[in-house]
């Protein structure tokens, strides 16, 4: 039971660090020069997700820390759930081909995934036509972006991975525990 | 029903997932949003954080220019140490003073001159993407503040409130992408939009290829569209290019406001169309200075 209701509040508690994620972000890293460094917590997070969640649980997660991210940005009304929903979608992809357990491989996804929402959301702005020579800009901040998600994905993956093992949402923990309960339906 | 429901979850979830963000998109960039019930509830939980940790790094900041250089200088002269920390304490606080007196009264003069009524605001958060430049401030509805109000300091122009929580306001910066400034040239007068670029630079749009625009005009707001009063400062024009072709120019311009080094801002409520000119407040100062209360 116990269990259970700790497996339950995983998403929830992923929802409130995403918010306080978001608070800290734009509050700490508001100071120049340190706003050149700022990472984005959300997209650590949506990287996450796409890996060590069920297809649907992970989309709707996304979905909310999109609208969470929107909320602290004057950002075209669509921008993140775009970039977020269209990065969760391709490294749930990846996922199904490619297995990240190691830590140097999870940097390297947070690398690329950054410069891949940049791009993203740069042809996003684009279409919308409110972009003329944002190029420039995100140019510019695709390799310290890259390279503080990157700094940043060992600690997070690894406080996310210990949280994951103590609300029993870790995919181990949950065959362990489906395996229990099969033998506690046998009567072993 | 919920038979072929569970059998194709799966596709039915990423016809959602790939529907819900397509349909999520405004095309309404410019226009002034509001929260809705559950942005507010967020914005409630974020903006204390963000002002406890804004207020953190200030006392941080503060305690390293008081205390901190005090230290160092401790290690270079340790016979004149108690002189040194007590005179330094003071000139760290009366320069923090002085500095602090020529800001405010830098916003008196502005707001005398425009008739301005407005309200003071601390900045306490910034956009989270590195590719928008709003600011966050510390005063919302509770202080009057409603969308599409001018924001601005002793430089110049800010930029205009985007959306409001009862105890905070998001402030598009003319830095913004979404920002758009009807403004002038002072010197010739030659029209355009001021929109924002990158960190520090905004451009002039729509500004004919046959006007007089050259690098160090100063651009003022128009007045056009009732956001900001008619005068104020934008920026400057810092490099102009003309192609062989086209009906417009290239005009990049300097925000005439230091975006990295603002903390307080000033949200106009009210003001007057046209500005008092700087003499007739002198006069007015110096009749009052004249006849104490």
């Amino acid at each position: 039971m116990n269990r259970i209701l700790l497996s339950m509040i995983n998403a929830p508690l992923l929802v409130i660090a995403v918010i306080l994620g978001v608070a800290f972000q734009g509050s700490f890293f508001s100071f120049h020069p340190i706003d050149y460094f700022r990472p984005d917590f959300t997209l650590l997070i949506v990287i996450w997700i796409a890996n060590r969640r069920p297809f649907i649980e992970g989309g709707i997660l996304t979905l909310i820390f999109a609208e969470i991210t929107e909320v602290h940005s004057t950002s075209p009304q669509g921008f993140f759930f775009i970039t977020y929903m269209g990065a969760f979608l391709i490294l749930y992809s990846l996922a199904k081909y490619l297995i990240f357990s190691h830590r140097r491989s999870f940097i390297t996804l947070a690398a690329w995934a950054s410069v891949g929402t940049k791009l993203l959301g740069l042809l996003f702005l684009r279409t919308l036509g409110v972009a003329d020579r944002q190029w420039e800009h995100t140019l510019l901040f695709l390799l310290p972006g890259a390279m503080v998600q990157a700094a940043l994905a060992p600690l997070l993956f690894k406080a996310l991975e210990r949280f994951d093992l103590r609300t029993f949402k870790d995919p181990r923990v949950r065959e362990r525990l489906q395996d229990e309960m099969h033998l506690e339906e046998e009567g072993l | 029903m919920f038979r072929y429901l569970k059998e194709y979850r799966f596709y039915i979830a990423l016809f959602l997932f790939i529907l819900i963000p397509i349909i999520s998109i405004d095309t309404t960039n410019r226009s002034p949003r509001d929260y809705r019930f559950i942005d507010r509830v967020i914005v409630s939980l974020t903006s204390p954080i963000q002002s406890s940790i804004s207020w953190t790094l200030d006392t941080a900041v503060s305690i390293y220019q008081n205390y901190l250089y005090l230290f160092q200088t401790r290690k270079d002269n340790v016979a004149l140490l108690e002189e040194n920390r007590k005179l330094l304490n003071t000139i760290a606080s009366l320069r923090e003073a002085g500095q602090e007196n020529e800001r405010l009264r830098k916003l008196i003069d502005l707001k005398d001159r425009y008739r301005l009524e407005t309200v003071a605001a601390r900045i306490i958060a910034r956009d989270v993407s590195t590719e928008f430049r709003a600011i966050r401030i510390n005063r919302g509805e509770d202080a009057g503040i409603k969308p599409n109000m001018a924001v601005i300091n002793s430089s110049g122009v800010i930029g205009r409130v985007w959306r409001t929580t009862k105890n905070s306001a998001d402030v598009v910066t003319v830095l913004d992408l979404l920002s758009a400034v009807d403004s002038v040239a002072e010197r010739s007068r030659a029209r355009g939009i001021v929109e924002g670029m990158t960190d520090d630079t905004c451009q002039l749009k729509y500004a004919l290829r046959t006007d007089d625009l050259q690098p160090g005009d100063l651009l003022i707001t128009s007045g056009l569209g009732g956001v900001f009063p008619r005068g104020l400062p934008v920026g400057t024009a810092s490099r102009v290019y003309k192609k062989p072709y086209g009906i417009t120019q290239i005009v990049e311009v300097k925000p005439a406001v230091d975006f990295s080094k603002i903390e307080e801002v000033l949200v106009i409520r009210e003001f007057e169309a046209n500005p008092v000119p700087l003499a007739e407040i002198e006069k007015t100062r110096e009749k009052s200075s004249d006849h104490p209360r």
